[in-house]
């Protein structure tokens, strides 16, 4: 509202009022000077508070980056130690009566470390994962400690002698299969798709930075060739200081986020990718151990179980041939694919007893065992959780005080040009 | 070009190449997936046969055809799934969790029951081989209830023993042996359970059967149990499991099954009279009538050398009787 004398303007008349007002006002040059000069300050406030906000949007992206990726790792490394516990479940029940020591402190110490994983999770979990995300995590633990209840019954009463142990056993090989690894599966899915987009996220802080900074430098490479045109000087110091101040900030915050993109880029394609890849080849190879001792289970109906068999060893070998899992590595791979044929033969071949044995504690045991071996190692030897962090309280500083800098030393430059003009 | 404007274009050039060269991927970090090929199930007729008043009065339903003695195993058998598949082995359809008749037994790992010993005494027979080489003549398939039939009608085995029931109906699907054991259908619930029989049992009592089972056609005379209070499961043996853990309230199966039950579990316990007769027998394909008549020849010499008691004895199954044997029914092909 704007009042003149007693008179209220209101409605269309106003504008029509307030731009004749501003008309008039900028009708001389002193007027203009001081105009340009606050444009210029706000340009560079809008820089400094932008590219401020955008910062800390990207060092929000960067944790939950580092958050996706140590989610999709220990989601990885659950269903790698549960697939390993079933492995060792369907084979103490293969084997019958009491199970071995190792056997059972292997089983034990899977399902233990499981569960410790799955209960930290929820405090390091990644925002993107959502209510939904949250949801499927909490039936995941609550799965966790169902299926150890009914593997726990299993081996109650197979040590018993009692037969309905298989079917418990079945149950918890069934719930594992059907609902936990699906539910991992689920919230591994999500968590790679948020962490491409966490990692894409650095071009947004570009854009961002960029956006905010034309405005001033618009104004100011303006401002400058009307200053000259004005005062036929060559430079106008404060406002050339100003753009110089801004376009080193700018510059700084730039190079930071490409730097941090790129370390991000090549941890993930190298350290995480190889961790990620190592699990993933794991618990594939846990799981065509699992077939293995369940089509001996099951007798009879290799079909099925053969065909799960395949699907894992082909899966965990694709999965090493990404990073070049050669030399030993690929030789024990090959290894267990030769003992675990020669057992399938005796199995079809009528010889259930001697295929058990080699699966239990012969050749296709020892095979595996070497393979077991192998992966646990190359996977001790990657850490794919220490992705690189970002400390953004610097660039914060950095772009924050550029930007106030560089509105000052504008509203200097255009004020020395005004008291020379007067 | 100025070089101040030189310096402000390369600048904005990096700046922009810094955001764009290295996106990701959307098949960047995927999950390395691999399609398994997972055979399909058994077939399953679309439509049953069912018996008419007719079928009935033509035969007894524990009427199976004459044995036969003057059988030899060759090379171009058919005995073996109607096509001398491999005359080296007869594959069987056992199940791996009922205790007494066919089970895995936890300690040792090996097949063993009823069925299974009946299936070793046919082996031994028909390829003429000791105790001692007989696992070798068997592949031993486990298999589920529902699958009994199906199997044996797709020719992918050639004999089930698994506490099958000789029906009017199944006849018209499969053949079957003469009776080897005497069974009936009974109630199993809690031990602190008041029901008394079937009658007794509350509206809304959670009822467990295996699914193509003969107690599916029982409990449909039972109004007091609405279809929606029965859960259906692939193996008998998964009702003792839902059982134990409160997820049902009772179960109505064959009584020497549900002994087998409380072998296992002494919190539960059978009630009231047997409700049907079960007379079970050894399964094969409706057109492989020669070996059903090899496996009379093989039951019958059990019946009168007191082989079938020893084994009911072995299997506890102390207090049943050898049912006699009916071999009436007149073979109707070739």
């Amino acid at each position: 509202m704007f009042v003149a004398g007693t008179m209220q303007v209101t409605g269309a008349g106003q504008g029509v009022v307030v731009s004749k007002v501003t008309r008039r006002q900028l009708n001389n040059t002193p007027s203009r000077l001081a105009a340009v000069a606050a444009l210029s300050a706000a340009t560079a406030l809008l820089f400094s508070a932008g590219s401020f906000w955008a910062i800390g949007q990207r060092a929000t992206g960067v944790q939950k980056t580092r958050a996706d990726a140590h989610l999709i790792l220990v989601a990885q490394e659950v269903q790698a130690l549960l697939t390993s516990a079933d492995a060792t479940a369907t084979s103490g029940y293969l084997a019958g009566g009491l199970q071995d020591q190792q056997s059972q402190t292997q089983f034990a110490n899977d399902l233990k470390a499981a569960s410790e994983l799955i209960t930290e999770l929820p405090r390091t979990t990644s925002p993107s994962l959502g209510l939904a995300g949250k949801t499927r995590l909490t039936e995941v633990a609550s799965g966790v400690g169902e299926y150890s209840r009914l593997a726990a019954l299993a081996q109650a009463n197979n040590r018993q002698g009692l037969p309905v142990g298989s079917t418990y056993q079945k149950q918890a090989s069934a719930l594992l299969r059907d609902t936990i690894v699906p539910d991992l599966q689920t919230i591994d899915a999500q968590a790679r798709s948020a962490l491409r987009a966490s990692l894409n996220q650095g071009s947004d802080l570009t854009r961002y930075l960029i956006v905010f900074a034309i405005p001033f430098l618009l104004v100011s490479a303006a401002g400058l060739l009307w200053l000259k045109r004005l005062t036929n000087r060559t430079i106008n110091v404060g406002l050339a200081s100003a753009l110089t101040v801004l376009l080193l900030a700018l510059s700084v915050a730039l190079s930071t986020n490409g730097s941090i993109r790129r370390e991000s880029l090549t941890f993930a394609r190298n350290e995480f990718n190889r961790a990620d890849l190592l699990r993933q080849a794991t618990s594939s190879a846990f799981d065509a151990r699992s077939s293995e001792n369940q089509a001996l289970i099951f007798r009879g109906n290799r079909t099925n179980y053969d065909a799960a068999w395949e699907a894992s060893m082909l899966r965990a070998t694709t999965v090493l041939q990404q990073f070049q899992f050669e030399g030993k590595g690929a030789a024990t791979i090959e290894a267990y694919q030769t003992a675990h044929d020669d057992a399938k033969a005796l199995d079809v071949g009528g010889n259930w007893d001697a295929a058990r044995d080699s699966v239990l504690t012969g050749p296709s045991r020892q095979a595996f065992t070497v393979v077991a071996s192998q992966l646990r190692i190359e996977k001790a030897g990657v850490n794919g959780d220490a992705f690189p962090s970002f400390e953004s309280w610097r660039l914060r500083l950095i772009t924050g005080v550029g930007g106030l800098l560089a509105a000052g030393l504008a509203i200097s430059g255009y004020q020395r040009r005004l008291r020379e003009y007067r | 070009m100025k070089p101040k404007t030189k310096l402000v274009c390369a600048l904005i050039s990096t700046t922009m190449l810094m955001g764009c060269s290295t996106a990701v991927r959307n098949d960047e970090f995927a999950r390395v997936t691999i399609a398994s090929t997972i055979a399909p199930a058994a077939p399953t007729p679309t439509k049953q046969p069912t018996c008419t008043d007719a079928d009935r009065a033509a035969n007894p339903d524990v009427a199976s055809y004459p044995p036969i003695t003057d059988v030899v195993v060759t090379p171009k058998s058919t005995l073996f799934r109607l096509g001398g598949v491999d005359p080296e082995r007869i594959i069987a359809g056992v199940s791996a969790d009922t205790l007494l008749f066919g089970f895995r037994n936890p300690l040792t790992g090996r097949l063993e029951g009823l069925d299974v010993d009946i299936i070793r005494e046919v082996a031994k027979a028909l390829f003429n081989v000791t105790d001692a080489e007989v696992d070798s003549k068997i592949e031993f398939r486990v298999i589920q209830y529902k699958d009994r039939l199906p199997l044996l009608e797709s020719n992918s085995i050639d004999v089930v023993a698994h506490t099958m029931t000789i029906n009017c109906d199944r006849w018209k699907r499969i053949a079957f042996s003469s009776q080897y054991y005497s069974a009936g259908q009974k109630l199993l619930v809690r031990s602190d359970s008041t029901a008394k029989d079937m009658g007794s049992l509350t509206t809304g009592t959670r009822m467990c059967l295996p699914a193509g089972g003969t107690s599916t056609e029982t409990i449909a005379r039972f109004k007091n149990i609405s279809p929606k209070d029965v859960v259906e499961v692939g193996d008998i043996t998964e009702c003792l499991v839902k059982l134990q853990q409160g997820q049902v309230d009772a179960t109505l199966s064959d009584d020497t099954v549900l002994a087998g039950f409380i072998r296992q579990d002494p919190y539960l316990k059978m009630v009231g009279e047997p409700i049907t007769e079960e007379p079970y027998g050894l399964g094969v394909n409706a057109e492989n009538i020669t070996l059903a008549q090899f496996i009379n020849q093989v039951l019958e010499t059990l019946r009168t050398n007191g082989g079938l008691q020893k084994l009911y004895d072995k299997h506890s199954l102390t207090d049943a009787k050898v049912p006699p044997a009916d071999h009436s029914r007149v073979p109707n092909t070739p």
